[in-house]
């Protein structure tokens, strides 16, 4: 489950974020939906870990965030969140297979090549577990960092504007790709984007940039 | 994956930079290693070549001279000495050994000296083959020159005049080889001794009483001819002192006397290391340069790949990669890069002392060998690696500082 309450981020004095409180169930999905500007990013980067909380709460896997170390906050990333970016972000020097293993390997658990076969398969990206980066197409560049964030079994799924950049076709098919993952691993997946053709797909969306303004 | 893993991809990434900056180290850690490979060799050589030798007394001319010729036997001859000159020297009561030497031969470019059994045992040579004789034409060769020269007991030969091989043989005296020294790793090693009788032989200076001495006191120096001999010459005199006062009283009189001159092979040798050790200060100082220009290229190098690698590292720590995992992983890299550097540089210089006798003669007579490892290369070694440490400190610590999400934000 995740929940997040009475949230707020403060850049510099002129600009402060307020967040809407909202939960998520264990395996449901939900949108944050905003334009661009408006906050979803960094509410996307509290739950990551990747900014400190400076006001508030958010709860994921029966942790406060607020109220943890940045080692113990490192740790819990590796372990119970797999980040997904508009762009793939892979590291170019390695093959598909060890950017892969760079997710337990990174987060200190036990590297198997059974799980980045089975991960691979479910992708559709098998025969490409020894291709270098720079030899997938953008598609399958994608789906390769999808794999990469589900391969620890993650609690939450964070994906910020994953299919802004894509094509209907391609749009639909990352998005039913997340859902079924999501679904297979038990992960609560969470979607920022200003992409309106996902609101057909993920009914449930909170609203981000009401309760924004200047303070 | 681990983080060595990790370093390898991203140096194998870019191969080209990568081998650069080793080579770069490398070439400056090789002449570093080389001086101080050369260095210590020379110097042992210089000491081992002079053990003994406390004074070297022979014509007017340069003192130095002197002593590469008769010690190192290297340079030229100053000139000859009357018998009866030297022999009033090693009668001194301050001298507790004097060796004759008499120079101006050679064979095949290895020199022939014509001396006593003294000068061999000054270098502590044992027979490896045949048996020593004093008889005249009689030779025993050095370890490196029998090698050299192919030549093994039994052998005969012509001797050269001259110390270079265009003189004119003596053809009508022929050499005979009857014995081989084991190896001494000592200048011994490339010279060819004989009795002082046998290079007087070659020069036609035989006389009827040679062997024969009646009436009177055989030389000391040369038994066979009778004290104060007025014809002979030979080239010098080694002397080794019976006490420490030969070194405050000797030279100043020997000196003293008009038709001869004394060295001291200690001070002379401290004297060409000297004058050597501003060429040797400018290449190190050259290697010096090099290794500053390698540290700066190895800085920009991380530097640079850290700018291309900055969403690398955000992922990396988006993946749950503690800071001190990135900055181990950066300082590894420069880590890498130096230890791979100064062990190419210590390999460089071994390979060089390997070759270079391979393809110079003067370099394979110097006796320098390529398997010798000191400690000093572990420092040097040790020190290259904390170059690279230093180098990767920087960026390393900008990997560290890194905030993630403005890196990851701004990429989107």
């Amino acid at each position: 489950m995740v929940a997040v309450s009475s949230l707020a981020y403060q850049y510099n004095p002129a600009k402060k974020i307020f967040f809407p409180d909202f939960t998520v169930e264990t395996g449901k999905s939900v949108l944050l939906l905003g334009n661009s500007g408006s906050g979803k990013t960094t509410l996307l980067h509290l739950m990551a870990g990747l900014l400190r909380i400076q006001r508030g709460h958010v709860q994921i896997a029966g942790l406060d965030l607020a109220k943890i170390s940045e080692a113990e906050i490192d740790k819990f990333r590796g372990r119970h969140v797999g980040l997904i970016f508009q762009r793939h972000h892979l590291i170019s020097a390695l093959t598909v297979r060890k950017n892969l293993l760079m997710a337990p390997f990174l987060a200190d658990m036990p590297q198997e090549d059974n799980r980045v076969d089975e991960v691979l398969a479910r992708l559709g990206l098998w025969e490409k577990k020894r291709a270098k980066i720079s030899e997938l197409s953008q598609g399958e560049a994608q789906r390769v960092a999808i794999a990469r964030a589900i391969l620890n079994k993650p609690d939450v799924i964070l994906a910020d504007e994953p299919t802004s950049a894509l094509d209907d076709f391609n749009c639909e098919r990352v998005i039913n790709l997340l859902l079924n993952v999501s679904q297979q691993n038990q992960s609560t997946l969470i979607v920022a984007t200003h992409d309106h053709r996902l609101k057909s797909i993920i009914p449930k969306r909170v609203e981000i940039g009401d309760h924004s303004g200047m303070n | 994956m681990n983080l060595w893993l990790l370093v390898w991809h991203y140096l194998s990434s870019r191969p080209l930079n990568t081998a650069l900056n080793i080579f770069l180290l490398g070439l400056g850690i090789a002449v570093v290693t080389l001086l101080i490979l050369v260095n210590h060799q020379l110097q042992e050589k210089v000491t081992s070549n002079s053990r003994g030798i406390d004074l070297v007394v022979g014509a007017k001319g340069s003192p130095m001279q002197l002593i590469l010729c008769n010690i190192f036997h290297i340079d030229f001859p100053t000139g000859n000495i009357s018998l009866r000159d030297a022999e009033r020297i090693a009668k001194n009561r301050l001298v507790k050994k004097a060796i004759p030497m008499a120079l101006g031969d050679s064979y095949g470019g290895y020199r022939i000296v014509g001396t006593t059994p003294a000068y061999a045992a000054l270098y502590d040579a044992s027979i490896a083959e045949g048996s020593a004789s004093s008889e005249p034409m009689a030779v025993t060769l050095g370890y490196a020159a029998a090698r050299g020269l192919a030549l093994s007991p039994g052998s005969t030969f012509a001797s050269d005049h001259g110390l270079t091989q265009s003189g004119h043989a003596h053809d009508e005296h022929k050499f005979k080889v009857t014995a081989v020294l084991a190896r001494t790793n000592t200048v011994l090693d490339n010279l060819i001794l004989t009795s002082v009788e046998s290079i007087w032989k070659v020069h036609d200076m035989e006389t009827a009483d040679l062997g024969n001495v009646q009436d009177g006191v055989a030389s000391p120096l040369v038994p066979s001819v009778a004290a104060g001999d007025s014809t002979r010459e030979i080239t010098s005199l080694l002397i080794q002192y019976r006490s420490a006062m030969g070194a405050i009283q000797m030279p100043r009189w020997v000196n003293g006397q008009s038709r001869l001159q004394a060295a001291s092979p200690a001070f002379e040798t401290a004297r060409l290391f000297s004058i050597v050790g501003a060429g040797v200060s400018v290449l190190r100082g050259f290697a010096f340069i090099l290794i500053f220009i390698s540290a700066l290229s190895i800085f920009i190098a991380l530097y640079n790949s850290l700018k291309e690698r900055k969403y690398d590292l955000a992922i990396m720590r988006s993946m749950g990669a503690s800071r001190s995992k990135i900055f181990f992983s950066v300082l590894l890299e420069g880590t890498a890069l130096s230890f791979s550097g100064a062990l190419l540089g210590l390999v460089l210089a071994h390979l060089a002392l390997f070759l270079v006798p391979l393809f110079l003669d003067e370099a394979a007579r110097s006796g320098i060998s390529a398997w010798i490892f000191l400690p000093e290369e572990g420092i040097v070694l040790a020190a290259g690696v904390l170059l690279g440490i230093v180098c990767a400190a920087l960026p390393a610590v900008q990997a560290y500082r890194t905030d993630i999400s403005r890196v990851l934000s701004s990429a989107d």
